[in-house]
């Protein structure tokens, strides 16, 4: 049974089937608050207030889409505004980044890359988020954020090479090294 | 040429295969710049590093969103009850599910083959009033979802699909073993959920 079969039976008072939404997405959308919020505690606080946010808000989904898209569009524009919010911290402690073990490379270059990628512009930054670090394809970024495909692709170039140009001292002696 | 088709190029180049044009004209900037080789070096660490993944989920406690499901979805959807158009083929079915239970006999019981075919001819005559009453509600179901959204009409015709692909298989295994009573508990259970994903349908 897919998505759309369970919000219909949650539609009409089967509530219990809330669970399978929360099972099937619980995974991707934990991964996706991870890399807006870079630490596993406001990960899980963000995932539940996501949850609470569909909770009230799964009445105004109308099949358009598919509910999973529609459920990624919703769980965006969450950890936009959050991260926009004082709550969000903008510092990424190195030791944290070291502690949780999942750096490849510098652990140094990692860090800088993850503050640089909370300082691109909103527009960059979801789509950097969504493609290099969630793996979607564009088809899917677009129908997510609601813009074309090659709009897609052009945010995300222009999300790296910002990148790049933030980063360069740190990948000059990289590339040296 | 220019310079930003060049870098649409060479980021386009680390996600998916180029025509053979455009990796032709890619190539050619790269072999004229240093600094293009460089830009793309940095790019590919940065694309190593950016896809580093992300802890697993832990378990999590699913009771404060359960309680909160049900203070809010549960208050504004109440449950509701089987639609009167389902009320015949609910009955029927659990007519079947009765006449089922009598076919079903524990290993090594031994029960009169006369009392034994005289359920299994009630178990029939159920299955044909349940065809009838069911296709009124196909009927029914058929218009509704011509009127609904297409990705949600799509999801319930293959929620359909694949009921009614189990009550086939029910139905030969049924035929191929008429003394299995377990065949035709799962058969009437396929009955039971195809009754009421179609009146999800007519209910909306």
């Amino acid at each position: 049974m897919d998505d759309a079969f369970w919000v219909s039976k949650i539609k009409r008072g089967e509530t219990r089937y809330f669970e399978n939404i929360y099972e099937q997405h619980k995974g991707k959308l934990y991964s996706l608050c991870y890399r807006f919020t870079r630490n596993s505690s406001d990960a899980e606080e963000q995932l539940q207030e996501i949850f609470m946010k569909l909770i009230s808000k799964i009445d105004k989904f109308q099949g358009k889409s598919s509910f999973g898209t529609w459920l990624y569009r919703l769980a965006v524009n969450h950890l936009i505004n959050y991260t926009k919010g004082d709550k969000h911290r903008e510092d990424v402690a190195l030791e944290e980044v070291k502690e949780e073990g999942a750096t490849r490379g510098d652990p140094d270059l990692s860090m800088a890359l993850r503050k640089a990628v909370q300082q691109l512009p909103e527009g960059f930054r979801k789509v950097f988020v969504l493609h290099d670090q969630e793996g979607l394809r564009h088809e899917e970024i677009a129908a997510i954020l609601g813009c074309s495909p090659a709009t897609s692709r052009s945010q995300l170039c222009r999300a790296r090479l910002a990148l790049r140009e933030r980063l360069q001292p740190m990948l000059s002696r990289e590339r040296t090294t | 040429m220019n310079d930003e088709r060049i870098l649409e190029l060479l980021s386009r180049s680390s996600d998916e295969t180029l025509d053979a044009q455009a990796q032709q004209e890619l190539d050619a900037a790269l072999n004229s710049s240093q600094e293009l080789r460089d830009l793309a070096a940095d790019l590919a660490v940065l694309k190593d590093l950016a896809a580093e993944p992300a802890p697993a989920c832990p378990e999590l406690d699913f009771a404060p969103l359960s309680q909160e499901v049900e203070r809010t979805l549960a208050r504004r959807h109440p449950r509701l009850l089987p639609g009167r158009w389902a009320a015949p083929a609910l009955a029927l079915a659990a007519l079947l599910i009765l006449s089922f239970i009598g076919l079903v006999r524990p290993p090594g019981a031994q029960s009169e083959p006369a009392e034994f075919d005289a359920i299994r001819e009630q178990v029939m005559a159920a299955q044909e009033e349940f065809h009838t009453a069911i296709a009124r509600m196909e009927a029914i179901a058929t218009t509704r979802l011509s009127q609904m959204p297409p990705e949600i009409a799509l999801s319930y015709t293959r929620n359909l699909e694949v009921i009614n692909q189990a009550i086939r298989d029910c139905e030969m295994l049924a035929d191929q073993h008429p003394g299995s009573g377990l065949n035709y508990a799962a058969l009437s259970q396929s009955y039971g959920a195809k009754i009421h994903l179609l009146e999800m349908i007519i209910e909306g």
